[in-house]
């Protein structure tokens, strides 16, 4: 090959629009592909960058909501525990007063029990007393206790208060008045007329008089004057006795 | 002149016990007749005191006056005439009482009537005490179930209340009663039924029917048959209050039932006249309204110092003509906590139970409903009432608007459920599913057929589940819709 100036000058025409050839429809493609992809980088950078700061906020939020949650959950806890313990108390309460109630119940029914229970046994106690006594009076009763019980009668007759005397003063003052006497046996005579004497002093006057015997009186004497008996009599004073140990109860 | 008895000293004071001569009064019987004696002398008598008399007779003092006393026989002998000799005892007349006296049948003054044994009583008590003071009482805070749909749920009645079941003759008065004596079983009640100058075909129906149902283990009847004398009828209802007040005060519940106080009434106005006392307003004697107060004031519930126990009183009065304002039915209102009111209307239209709830009333029994019975029962009485002011007008054939109708169709379905047999007592637990079914209009649109059907599956139900009145809302909601839903598919 031959060299001269105008090949040389042609070459490097030849050159220079090859050159111009390459950068005009390769190297310029490259750089605009080339300045695309970077910024399809930079795009998706800006993009991840962006998702990354939501992210974090959306991190951040949700941490915070957790944190609310965990507050209000905690809130709630303490609220419902709260709830909780004043329900027990209030159930406790109930329940301590029901219990109250009911050991109170007990207490006043275990008294009443208690209370019945005694008031039984000393019916009972009495009962026996009364038939023991009963027994043994029957046992010692006679004529010499009618004759004591006669003599009761009169000593304390004379000793009646002015109310009960002034009242058996004027049953004897009817005109149908009368005696009527009822004893265990028959009275001796002495003893007779000394009881007839002291009614008719007691009385201010002698009244007609009828007799009865009863031997269920045990010992002792009845004697009707009116609406009144006087009673000095076994049977009399244990059936006051009786009435009395029920007042009693 | 003051006599040794009846007020002799008390042995327990035996430092000033002195034998000494007695004197004591002495009366005469002056005439004997329908159940009562007169008797000279006793001026220191007093009334409820008991006179003995020669014959062996006793008495009750009933009467006072200047020169004699006139007395209630309490027993007599063929021996009993003028002439007789009277002293007084000294004591009271007393019931005896304890649970010996369950399943029995005994008249007022406790003999047995059943033909067993004298009972084997506990204790004894006065037939006319003091009734509790206000310092012992507690408030009526325990539902007592009568088993009645109506009663429990609109009317409802505590332990310790008075409700008065009111009403003409045969308008179901007692059958009530009975129904609540039954409905007592398992719970823990003793009952007792006093019956006053009823016919003995009627005590022995009585009878039956208690031991038919089982209830009998559980009740005293106090039976003053209409034969009786008139002293025993007047003296019956204290006898049987006697009875129940030991009970409660023993820290029992009890429910005693006086069938009926008109009858009282008549039975003391008869005795007054008896005793020629002077006749008060309507010729009733005027004291018959302290006799009644007295004896329902006795019935209450005691507080937990006094024991806890309970006795409701269900007195039962009859009216004339549904004539309630008459003397004795309203001072027998006047007395209670509320009453049950039985229409012989509504009786002869077949409406049974024949409850008029527009005049019947519990005044103090919705502080002792159950809660959840009472939240279910809730407007239900008003809206009833409402109803039954609405329904009038269809009777005009009068169009209604469409809420008004279903009002009146609501309130026919409350009166279809509430309809209830006699002595068919309901439990609660049965009362509550209904009412739950009702509310959540589970009912609604089931013709007769098909209610009655599921009224019984839900009683079914209720009587074999394992919730109770306590169990929540949602539970029992769930059981009652499978129990009709059970009713549907059989449908």
């Amino acid at each position: 090959m031959q060299l001269d100036w105008t090949t040389f000058l042609l070459q490097i025409v030849n050159f220079l629009v090859l050159v111009w050839l390459l950068k005009r429809f390769l190297y310029r493609p490259v750089l605009d592909v080339i300045a695309r992809r970077r910024q399809g980088i930079e795009k998706a950078l800006s993009d991840a960058r962006d998702a990354e700061a939501r992210a974090e906020t959306l991190r951040q939020d949700y941490e915070r909501k957790l944190a609310e949650q965990d507050s209000a959950q905690a809130a709630d806890m303490a609220r419902l525990g709260d709830e909780i313990a004043a329900e027990r108390r209030r159930l406790m309460a109930k329940l301590d007063a029901e219990l109250a109630a009911e050991r109170e119940r007990q207490v006043a029914l275990v008294e009443k029990q208690t209370a019945d229970a005694g008031r039984k046994a000393g019916d009972t106690a009495r009962a026996a007393a009364l038939s023991f006594v009963s027994r043994l009076l029957g046992r010692l009763s006679g004529a010499e206790l009618d004759s004591r019980l006669v003599d009761m009668l009169i000593e304390d007759l004379a000793t009646l208060p002015a109310e009960q005397l002034e009242a058996l003063h004027d049953a004897a003052a009817a005109p149908e008045a009368s005696l009527q006497l009822t004893t265990a046996r028959a009275l001796s005579e002495a003893d007779e007329s000394r009881l007839l004497g002291a009614l008719a002093d007691t009385l201010g006057r002698s009244l007609p008089i009828t007799k009865q015997i009863d031997a269920s009186m045990q010992s002792g004497l009845r004697v009707g004057i009116g609406p009144w008996m006087l009673a000095a009599s076994l049977a009399d004073e244990l059936a006051f006795f009786r009435s009395g140990a029920r007042r009693a109860c | 002149m003051r006599a040794e008895h009846p007020d002799p000293p008390a042995p327990a004071d035996s430092a000033s016990y002195s034998p000494r001569l007695r004197i004591v009064e002495r009366g005469k019987v002056t005439s004997v007749g329908d159940g009562v004696v007169w008797i000279e002398g006793l001026p220191s008598a007093r009334m409820d005191g008991i006179v003995r008399i020669s014959d062996g007779s006793e008495a009750l003092v009933f009467h006072l006056a200047p020169d004699r006393i006139g007395a209630i026989l309490l027993t007599t002998t063929p021996a009993l005439m003028p002439g007789c000799e009277a002293r007084q005892s000294g004591d009271i007349l007393t019931m005896p009482t304890g649970d010996g006296l369950l399943g029995r049948v005994i008249d007022p003054l406790g003999m047995p009537l059943d033909g067993g044994t004298a009972p084997d009583c506990s204790g004894r008590r006065a037939i006319e005490g003091d009734s509790p003071p206000i310092i012992a009482r507690d408030f009526v805070d325990h539902p007592l179930y009568t088993g009645s749909k109506i009663v429990d749920t609109l009317i409802p009645i505590g332990r310790g209340q008075r409700q008065l079941l009111i009403g003409d003759n045969g308008t179901g008065k007692s059958a009530l009663a009975l129904d609540a004596v039954i409905s007592q079983r398992d719970q823990n009640v003793r009952c007792l039924y006093v019956m006053i100058g009823q016919k003995r075909s009627s005590v022995v129906q009585t009878i039956d029917t208690l031991r038919t149902h089982g209830a009998l283990a559980y009740t005293t009847l106090v039976v003053a048959e209409a034969t009786a004398s008139t002293g025993i009828r007047y003296l019956a209802p204290f006898a049987g209050c006697a009875i129940a007040e030991e009970w409660m005060n023993a820290g029992h519940d009890a429910l005693i039932v006086y069938d009926d106080l008109t009858t009282h009434a008549r039975a003391y106005r008869e005795l007054s006249l008896l005793l020629r006392r002077p006749p008060g307003r309507e010729a009733y004697p005027a004291d018959i309204f302290y006799l009644h107060a007295r004896l329902l004031e006795r019935s209450t519930r005691l507080s937990a110092a006094n024991g806890g126990g309970s006795m409701t009183a269900l007195p039962i009065a009859e009216t004339e003509q549904g004539e309630i304002a008459a003397y004795i039915p309203t001072n027998l209102i006047s007395i209670t906590d509320g009453q049950i009111h039985f229409d012989s209307k509504q009786f002869a239209r077949g409406v049974l139970p024949a409850i008029d709830i527009t005049r019947s009333v519990s005044r103090i029994g919705g502080k002792a409903q159950h809660e959840a019975i009472k939240r279910e029962a809730g407007r239900m009485k008003l809206d009833y009432l409402q109803f039954l002011e609405l329904e009038v007008f269809t009777r005009f054939g009068a169009k209604l608007e469409a809420s008004m109708e279903a009002r009146i169709r609501r309130g026919r379905l409350l009166r279809d459920i509430l309809a209830q047999d006699r002595l068919d007592p309901h439990s609660a637990l049965d009362q509550l599913a209904w009412l739950i079914a009702c509310n959540e209009k589970l009912l609604d649109g089931l013709d007769d057929g098909e209610l009655d059907t599921a009224l019984h599956r839900l009683r079914t139900g209720a009587a074999g589940t394992g919730l109770t009145l306590d169990s929540p809302r949602t539970e029992w909601l769930t059981a009652v819709r499978g129990w009709l839903s059970t009713t549907a598919e059989q449908a």
